[in-house]
């Protein structure tokens, strides 16, 4: 206010200096506005972009995905007594009990979507007529009394004694087996891997349609608050207007172990254990409205219960050595990606291959040889063109040319070809800019000393300005290999390594491509990215380095 | 001496094919796409393909109609350009007049390395994060037209950006010195002085961005929905002519394939255009403008 006041005194005394004045302070203060505008919009801008890139690498490094699942993740090694055998050279890991159901009923046929390895699924039942075999039957498909009926799928092959399961399993690598703990307990060339069999059964009613809306996933934290009673109304997870009534397994029952190993106690209270077996029990939830209680998977389904979905959160390495240095299965469902990392590096070696002596000559044309014309700038104009057509135009162009009527096919040789003239325009003007940044006098010495023109541009010009091509050179590579549209028209897309110049072949992007557009999996499409921009990285890392040797040569 | 001349001779006529086989392959591409492309329109008039927006080429009276693609190419192209132009001008403007020494390497890197990223990957990001984002902010499923404009905006920003930062620099310093001699501002100087006499570099690096992003191809399908419809407002899935394309090509035969050659000729013309612009009017050659990388 007194700045005010004081302003408009000095006005008083002079108008000329008084507007002036005040102009001036209003252009410093919208300068001050607009200056702090554009900083935090350029650090913004800024911030945003390296948080892609931050996203991408660290995508590909990890994987951390919300899985949704009926089991709880409490994996027991021996339930029943009973142990799942299978093959020592299998990856460790516990099953859940509708992937062990399903092996055994033909749901599964090999490994690809159990464990990722592409063996083929052997499923081995002991004979259930003897004493073993009726326990794993019975522990598979549920007793008689409850209500079980046995559903062994074609796939299964029958041995005669647990002992000759487990040597089955060891001979073959795909077999799997339920025995007796005993009889597996240090047999040779077979391990066991733990089962999760604990679901929250819930009473029928629970499980259904209300307004369209249905019970939601639930977390853990949900499941211990349905059981001891803190969850009052299934409304609150979105099902139908009901009280929840939790219900306790039976005192004493195998159930009620796995429970309390499971680490989910039961407060006394509201959930009192229903007496008998577990029959009753199941029966409970089945007849009392808003029951829920833990249930074995096996158990709950002869009984018809439904299984509340629970969030299971998993994480891990997504990128690893071994993701490098295999070879992909399965539509790069399982393995790695070696043969396409191979196929990349032999696609840009040919396009190199091409691209360099095509662009140097083209280059060294424009400036040494060209004179000015309407001639030259037509060529010029080509150039340019060249640089600003889109890709897919390049791959239509190279599908119709290299693929069709050259006949080349589709292979590494008709995408090398089609990405050679992509990256043509930016090879020949960087390689410009390097000739021309070679003295006059160089070359006058040159020719002073005799030299034809030929030798001095082969001898002399070239040679001081290859550190200059080589740089754009590794930059229009760097540019290369991220090339998409282009290439799926030309190169084909067989992930297998390339046998040769007219073999289809796949690049690190289309797999990306690839793997995100046919569905196969998502995190394999984010390392792969994450490969492809360390590639990218390199390229760029590479030509900077080359750039700061040749200005501190230069210097000196 | 005279096998040396010859050799001379030679030499300069194979230095010459290699700077001939830009413009060869600049016209095999127009001839080629023309020879497969215009079959078309002998049986659909070339105003029926470009004006109606029927695309059911599989079906029993097939209709190409390429209208909602082309509207859809500018739809996505004008909302990138709207965000990527602003925040592209703001980071130039920082870089050229602002910025000290360090910082400006420093940002210059990381939009270099950004515009190496290759689109696919960019795509990837997109799925992940920018229709996630879109969804809750706009609602819609997510893969629209915003989707695939906010990634565009992305990969457009690097050009944008350092053809600014380059049309500024280049401004004689005698310009900017006269300015603020005459008692302007820093900020005055650069709003009424330096911009407008950028303003033809700007203009051409905006256009040049326009052109990556009309024919920029996965990216926007990854996020744009690729449904064969007109666009119905901001949120909607939206097709362009690239997606159009690529989206058929793996398994068009007959009419169907020569009119996926078709779009490509249309897409193309919207290019030449468009680089003609820069070339021509605006006399400055996209080299020039992209300035020397790496630098």
């Amino acid at each position: 206010m007194n700045d005010t006041s004081a302003t408009r005194s000095v006005g008083t005394r002079s108008v000329g200096t008084r507007s002036a004045g005040t102009r001036h302070r209003a252009a410093i203060g919208s300068q001050a506005v607009a200056f702090t505008a554009i900083r935090g919009l350029s650090i913004l801008t800024i911030a945003v972009l390296g948080l892609i890139l931050g996203f991408i690498l660290y995508k590909g490094l990890r994987y951390s995905n919300i899985d949704r699942s009926a089991y709880l993740p409490y994996a027991e090694d021996a339930p029943d007594g009973l142990v799942v055998a299978v093959n020592s050279g299998r990856a460790p890991g516990a099953l859940d009990w509708g992937v062990l159901y399903g092996m055994f009923t033909d749901e599964y046929i090999d490994w690809a979507k159990i464990d990722g390895s592409d063996d083929d699924l052997t499923p081995i039942a002991i004979d259930p007529a003897t004493p073993e075999g009726a326990r794993a039957e019975a522990f598979l498909f549920g007793t008689e009394e409850a209500g079980g009926y046995p559903a062994w799928g074609g796939l299964v092959q029958t041995a005669s004694t647990s002992a000759a399961a487990l040597a089955a399993v060891a001979e073959t690598p795909g077999a799997v087996a339920i025995v007796p703990e005993a009889a597996a307990r240090g047999a040779p060339g077979v391990m066991t891997l733990p089962l999760r069999r604990l679901v929250l059964a819930v009473n029928p009613e629970v499980a259904e349609f209300v307004d369209d809306s249905y019970i939601e996933d639930l977390s853990g934290r949900d499941v211990m608050d349905l059981l001891s009673g803190r969850a009052r109304n299934w409304k609150e997870f979105g099902g139908p207007d009901l009280a929840v009534a939790p219900v306790a397994p039976p005192e004493g029952s195998v159930l009620a172990a796995a429970v309390r190993s499971a680490g989910l106690e039961y407060p006394a209270g509201p959930g009192s254990p229903v007496p008998g077996g577990g029959l009753e029990y199941l029966a409970a939830i089945g007849g009392t409205s808003g029951a829920a209680g833990l249930a074995f998977a096996g158990d709950a389904a002869v009984a018809g219960l439904p299984a509340a979905m629970l969030t299971r959160r998993t994480s891990g390495w997504n990128l690893t050595i071994g993701y490098l240095l295999e070879a992909p299965r399965l539509s790069g469902r399982t393995g790695g990606i070696s043969t396409i990392i191979a196929n990349t590096f032999l696609m840009l070696l040919l396009t190199v291959a091409f691209a360099a002596p095509l662009g140097l000559a083209a280059a060294v044309y424009f400036v040494e040889y060209a004179r000015q014309g309407p001639f030259v700038r037509a060529l010029r104009l080509g150039t340019e063109t060249l640089a600003g057509i889109p890709s897919i135009i390049f791959g239509l162009f190279g599908f119709l040319f290299f693929v069709n009527i050259l006949g080349f096919g589709f292979g590494l040789l008709s995408g090398s070809l089609t990405l050679t003239l992509m990256i043509l325009p930016t090879i020949i003007r960087t390689s410009e800019e390097a000739l021309k940044s070679v003295p006059r006098a160089m070359r006058e010495g040159s020719l002073a000393l005799g030299a034809t023109k030929l030798q001095t541009v082969a001898r002399v010009v070239v040679p001081a300005a290859m550190p200059g091509i080589l740089t754009g050179l590794i930059l229009a590579v760097g540019r290369a290999v991220g090339e998409t549209a282009a290439l799926l028209f030309t190169m084909g897309s067989d992930y297998q390594l390339a046998k040769g110049l007219f073999s289809s072949a796949r690049g690190l992007s289309a797999h990306v491509y690839l793997l995100f557009s046919e569905g196969i999996s998502f995190d394999r499409a984010f390392s792969t990215a994450a490969v492809l921009v360390f590639v990218v990285l390199l390229f760029n890392f590479a030509a900077k380095r080359l750039i700061g040797r040749m200005n501190r040569s230069a210097a000196a | 001496m005279r096998r040396r001349k010859i050799l001379e001779g030679a030499v300069e006529a194979t230095l010459f094919a290699a700077a001939l086989l830009s413009v060869v392959t600049v016209v095999f591409i127009t001839a080629f796409l023309f020879q497969r492309g215009s079959p078309l329109f002998e049986k659909v008039p070339v105003l029926e393909f470009l004006f109606s927006s029927r695309w059911e080429p599989t079906a029993e009276n097939p209709g190409y109609g390429i209208l909602s693609f082309i509207l859809g190419s500018f739809l996505v192209t004008g909302l990138a350009l709207l965000i990527a132009v602003p925040a592209g001008l703001a980071v130039g403007i920082y870089l050229a007049e602002l910025s000290d020494g360090r910082s400006a390497r420093f940002i210059r890197s990381a939009v270099e390395l950004l515009a190496g990223i290759p689109s696919v990957v960019y795509g990837l990001f997109g799925i992940a994060v920018i229709s996630a984002v879109s969804r809750t902010l706009f609602g819609g499923s997510g893969y629209g037209a915003l989707s695939a404009a906010m990634i565009l905006a992305i990969m457009t920003l690097p050009t944008i950006i350092s053809v600014t930062e380059v049309s500024l620099r280049a401004i004689p310093r005698e310009l900017k010195e006269g300015s603020l001699a005459l008692g302007a501002t820093h900020w005055q100087t650069i709003t009424r002085v330096l911009v407008p006499a950028a303003r033809s570099g700007i203009l051409a690096g905006v256009i040049l961005g326009m052109g990556r992003a009309i024919g920029e191809t996965m990216a926007v399908l990854m996020v744009g929905g690729n449904a064969p419809i007109m666009p119905s407002g901001l949120n909607g899935m939206v097709r362009t002519l690239t997606m159009n394309i690529i989206t058929d090509m793996s398994y068009a035969t007959g009419d169907h394939l020569t009119s996926l050659f078709a779009t490509g000729m249309v897409l193309f013309a919207f290019i030449l255009v468009l680089n003609l612009v820069v070339q021509l009017a605006l006399k400055k050659s996209i080299s020039d403008l992209e300035g020397k990388s790496g630098e």
